[in-house]
């Protein structure tokens, strides 16, 4: 009952979906869409569960007086706002959802990505060395893409220096991202089998 | 000719909900910036107003977007077809309701939901093991729909596409430099396969070959690099550009970049 429900359960699904892929037949296609809506409402549990984690830690940090534990009221409390706001006043083009969004959460979004231009400039400098062959492979490359990849590149660099940056994305790049590709999808698809045939059960964690 | 840009006066005496959006973003775009310095209070709450904002996002739209149109309005119909099926008084259905399809699919539902409720199940000291269940369900469905989807999109079509540009159509000329580029993708294909052979010991051609495969990821990998940074100064430019074209003519006139 405690392992062998949900064995039987994840092959019985994963041979349903697997099955009904070689079976071109309108009822096929509307079990298959039950099935989604059936992952889609069980995934939202999922996220209740996870919010509640999150929740959860950041109340547990107040309560027990855990160094910064100001900033969970921050946390809380934008939660809690961004949450009413969005259930009761929707989430229209001009409701305070959507402003709190366009003007909070867009640029503080944005904002952080970029911080990882400072983080990725400086650890190349100090780690991108160029030691061996296959190092200096690498540094030459990424040095294309990147002085390719300004738009006026150009301008101040050799007029083809553009289309090159492109040639070896679409090229050498692309040849060497489908070798890994390959290997990936055999892997992908052998771990799959192996879930659906009961041989891979670490997602049910131990007995 | 442009609106002149409105001043910090125009602010205070009448903010548009859009002057306040601007200072509310400047300001936590400066509060996360300030980071590069030194980690400070002013980032610690821009970062944890992030942490808090996204969650709740995330659930608001997931409540709009799955849980009303999948759980709420089909159960709201599914009661007052029960109500309707015992000859009680049943109620009318809110407008959203109308186009829920009554069949034996909306009789199925409380499954899924009972499924999902097991999920807690981790949090009652001896019936973790309910947990199971969903996590089988959607697990065991990914796993089934990922091999036909892989087999298709990452095997045979990306076979085709190393193939394909040797085969041309009847009268199509390919370039030079196109054409030495399907061969070295072709022989970068080979080769970085080898490379993640391990049946038999890299030595000899198999060696030569392995080695040049990690020449090809090394090019690929420094390529997914700068590309990856490029990205990032996309943003910061972005953001620099807000900065300089939105919120600085807001408080100082006349700033902002020519044109602005």
């Amino acid at each position: 009952m405690r392992m062998r429900v949900p064995l039987l359960l994840g092959f019985l699904t994963g041979m349903f979906v697997l099955v009904q892929f070689f079976i071109p037949h309108k009822r096929m296609a509307e079990a298959l869409q039950m099935l989604i809506n059936w992952g889609m409402i069980v995934g939202t549990f999922a996220l209740v569960l996870g919010l509640g984690s999150l929740l959860r830690t950041h109340l547990d940090k107040i309560r027990r007086r855990r160094p910064a534990y100001v900033y969970s009221f921050i946390t809380l409390l934008s939660f809690v706002v961004m949450l009413v706001l969005g259930l009761f006043w929707g989430i229209g083009a001009k409701t305070p959802f959507n402003w709190l969004f366009n003007w909070v959460q867009v640029p503080l979004d944005s904002t952080v990505f970029s911080l990882l231009a400072f983080f990725m400039a400086s650890a190349a400098y100090r780690s991108f060395r160029a030691r061996s062959v296959e190092a200096t492979i690498l540094l030459i490359a990424a040095v294309i893409v990147i002085i390719g990849r300004v738009p006026i590149s150009g301008e101040y660099t050799h007029g083809h220096w553009p289309q090159f940056t492109e040639w070896l994305m679409i090229y050498p790049a692309v040849g060497a991202k489908r070798g890994i590709i390959f290997g990936v999808a055999l892997g992908v698809i052998a771990t799959s089998l192996r879930i659906i045939l009961g041989i891979e059960r670490s997602h049910l964690g131990g007995d | 000719m442009p609106p002149p840009p409105p001043s910090v006066w125009a602010f205070l005496t009448t903010p548009t909900w859009e002057h306040i959006g601007i200072w509310v973003a400047a300001l936590l775009t400066l509060a996360v910036y300030s980071f590069l310095y030194a980690d400070s209070p002013v980032f610690r709450v821009a970062e944890h107003l992030f942490v808090g904002i996204s969650a709740a996002y995330g659930a608001v739209i997931v409540f709009h977007q799955a849980l009303k149109v999948l759980v709420i309005w089909p159960l709201v119909a599914l009661v007052r077809e029960g109500l309707l099926a015992l000859h009680l008084h049943a109620y009318a259905l809110p407008k959203p309701a109308e186009n829920v399809i009554v069949d034996f699919r909306l009789y199925l539902l409380p499954l899924p939901i009972i499924l999902g409720l097991l999920i807690f199940g981790r949090f009652f000291r001896g019936y973790e093991w309910l947990s199971r269940w969903p996590i089988a369900f959607v697990v065991g469905f990914g796993a089934g729909s990922v091999i036909p989807v892989t087999v298709q999109a990452s095997i045979l079509e990306q076979g085709k596409g190393t193939i394909d540009p040797f085969l041309p159509q009847a009268g199509e000329v390919v370039a030079a430099p196109d054409q030495l580029g399907n061969w070295l993708l072709a022989a970068a294909v080979l080769t970085t396969l080898s490379y993640f052979y391990f049946s038999a010991p890299h030595r000899g051609w198999l060696g030569r070959s392995s080695r040049v495969g990690v020449w090809c990821l090394m090019i690929a990998f420094g390529a997914s690099f700068g590309n990856t940074v490029m990205a990032r100064v996309a943003l910061l430019i972005g953001r620099m550009q807000f900065l300089l074209h939105d919120w600085l003519p807001l408080w100082i006139p006349g700033m902002g970049p020519p044109g602005n």
